[in-house]
């Protein structure tokens, strides 16, 4: 009796101590990174202390980088660069990764073809983007497409694949016709595969959005640009401020789509 | 039962997983906290690649006058920005180095870098470049265009800025591009840009590739302006004084070289930026070496780093000027 009433307390608690972790246990690292910076442990120079880079947060919104430019409108330029090369990746990965799952000739052909060309780091590209779009936006939105896309194809091709033959087979024997095992079986079985492979694209988006970036800012916004003003400048507490707006953006984003899958697979 | 003892793993995988997180990010941190290697006899040096301006440190490397001197060099790397080998002095893989006045003035005024000016390495050798069929081609026919410099708080950016003052344009009245060298010229053949400020020898590229002309040098911009220095640690200034005295010896012998051995001087060019013979010879002309780093010049570009907020407030501008050149 006595357990049955005490156990799931403690499993509340548990529950309740493993979700405050989540805020605390960062909270901890920065509080121990800023002591040490404090008893001098950190040249300030090098590694600023969070104080230091939460200064350096307040500057880039006040003052902006270069001075006038606004750590806001950066963010809204590079969220735009980001969302367009994950939006194209999306639309084209998941269609041709559903294909491509789904008959075995295409995935003999093309595996050699995307497994070549996975690897090469989108930094690699760079000079390949301005010659074929010249320095600007849609250059900056390749390469973050390409490192998007790879992620959100192989594993929407998994997706497809995870879909059990059975379900294929019966759709088949009630007289389903292609377009219908498409939209009725293979779309919403490889769904969850297709928001991993999506969180995942996201998040290397982000990744390469300072190389992205490489290729010339004409508005003269975006994270990675100001992130390469500030080494110009040598001030690592302003390069780090901008490293954190990158990681809260990405965050921030991944949740929203998290929140989204959930809400649009119910079903699981 | 199996609740508590799930609830005791639990503890024990938050406790171990913590420790582990916060002993491998110490062991990150302390790690990138690089302290002072002494090399009693070696001299680490550093330059920029393909830059003209560090020809006397591709002299003084090609005719060994750092062996006539005794000092064993031992060449750290060819940087490709003035911020990247700056960087390389905290970290404490340099000693000495050949860098735009720029970054090493910018670092030891943010407090990145402690290290002192011990030579000036030439003057001028920028230019302002458009491309070469385009029927503009004076600074005030840069208004609502495409103008490109290599990065912010650079020579080249207080330059341009000079030369549209001096124009009469406001400097908001152009398009501004930050882009690095080597992709000026593709930018300006393919038409994403219209003009760029940089140094040599990319705009004598440009001309001698037949892709650009070059519309005002620095020369007319500001004329005798410092670019490059030779800049030492400041604790290697201070526990080699003798071999700071040997490093300008070589440097003022490297110099002389150029003057008197035009040719040679080009071969070696050649050699270490990777350019043809023409560009080379081209860019020389548009290069002033040696010469003595003016405190006048210095105050004029400190002001405008601190104009624009590039550098923090932290030091005066003599105290820093004072600092840098001892």
């Amino acid at each position: 009796m006595c357990l049955k009433t005490t156990v799931p307390g403690n499993l509340g608690a548990m529950n309740y101590i493993t979700e405050k972790l989540k805020i605390i246990f960062p909270l901890v690292l920065l509080v121990l990174w800023q002591i040490a910076s404090s008893l001098g442990f950190f040249p300030p120079h090098n590694i600023p202390s969070p104080i230091q880079i939460l200064n350096g947060l307040r500057e880039l919104i006040v003052i902006g980088l270069p001075p006038g430019s606004s750590l806001f409108l950066h963010c809204f330029e590079s969220l735009l660069r980001v969302g367009s090369g994950f939006l194209v990746a999306l639309v084209t990965a998941v269609p041709l990764g559903i294909v491509v799952g789904r008959f075995a000739v295409l995935r003999i052909m093309l595996t050699p073809v995307i497994e070549v060309i996975r690897p090469i780091p989108p930094l690699a590209w760079i000079p390949l983007a301005i010659i074929w779009f010249g320095i600007g936006f849609q250059s900056a939105t390749f390469i973050i497409f390409l490192g998007c896309f790879f992620p959100i194809l192989l594993s929407t091709i998994s997706g497809v694949l995870s879909v059990e033959k059975r379900l294929i087979e019966a759709a088949k024997t009630l007289g389903a016709t292609e377009k219908i095992i498409f939209l009725k079986v293979l779309i919403p079985g490889s769904t969850p595969s297709i928001f991993t492979g999506a969180r995942i694209g996201l998040g290397i988006g982000w990744m390469t959005l300072v190389a992205a970036e490489f290729t010339g800012v004409k508005s003269g916004y975006g994270l990675g640009y100001m992130i390469m003003v500030a080494r110009d400048i040598q001030r690592p507490d302003l390069v780090i401020a901008g490293m954190v707006a990158i990681g809260l953006l990405g965050y921030l984003l991944d949740v929203g789509v998290r929140r989204f899958e959930s809400k649009l697979l119910r079903w699981r | 039962m199996a609740s508590l003892f799930h609830c005791q793993r639990v503890y024990a995988g938050i406790v171990i997983s913590s420790t582990t997180i916060i002993l491998c990010l110490s062991s990150v941190l302390l790690c990138s906290c690089p302290q002072r290697q002494f090399h009693s006899n070696k001299l680490r040096l550093g330059y920029l690649q393909s830059d003209l301006h560090h020809l006397p440190a591709f002299i003084a490397l090609e005719k060994n006058y750092f062996n006539d001197e005794g000092l064993v060099v031992e060449m750290t790397g060819a940087f490709k920005a003035g911020p990247e080998l700056m960087s390389a002095f905290p970290a404490h893989e340099l000693d000495v180095a050949y860098v735009g006045l720029s970054p090493a003035l910018t670092a030891v005024a943010n407090g990145t870098a402690a290290v002192k000016c011990i030579a000036q390495v030439n003057q001028e050798g920028s230019a302002i470049v458009v491309k070469d069929k385009a029927a503009y081609n004076k600074v005030a026919d840069l208004q609502g265009r495409v103008v490109t410099i290599p990065g912010h708080a650079t020579m080249q950016d207080f330059l341009l800025r000079k030369a549209l003052k001096h124009a009469d344009i406001p400097f908001n009245k152009i398009k501004l591009l930050v882009l690095k060298p080597p992709e000026m010229i593709p930018a300006l053949n393919q038409g994403d840009i219209d003009a760029f400020i940089v140094w040599e020898p990319y705009p004598a590229k440009a001309i001698t590739s037949g892709s650009g002309k070059v519309v005002m040098t620095s020369h007319d911009i500001w004329p005798n302006h410092p670019c490059c220095v030779m800049i030492a640690a400041d604790d290697y200034l201070r526990e080699h004084p003798d071999s700071i005295k040997k490093l300008q010896k070589v440097h003022k012998r490297a110099c002389d070289f150029i003057a008197n051995n035009r040719e040679e001087s080009i071969d070696i060019g050649v050699k270490y930026t990777g350019m043809d013979r023409n560009t080379v010879v081209t860019a020389l002309s548009a290069i002033v070496y040696d010469g003595e780093l003016r405190k006048e010049d210095v105050m004029e570009f400190v002001n405008f780093l601190k104009e624009l907020q590039y550098i923090k407030n932290e030091m005066s501008q003599n105290d820093l000027i004072q600092n840098f050149i001892p």
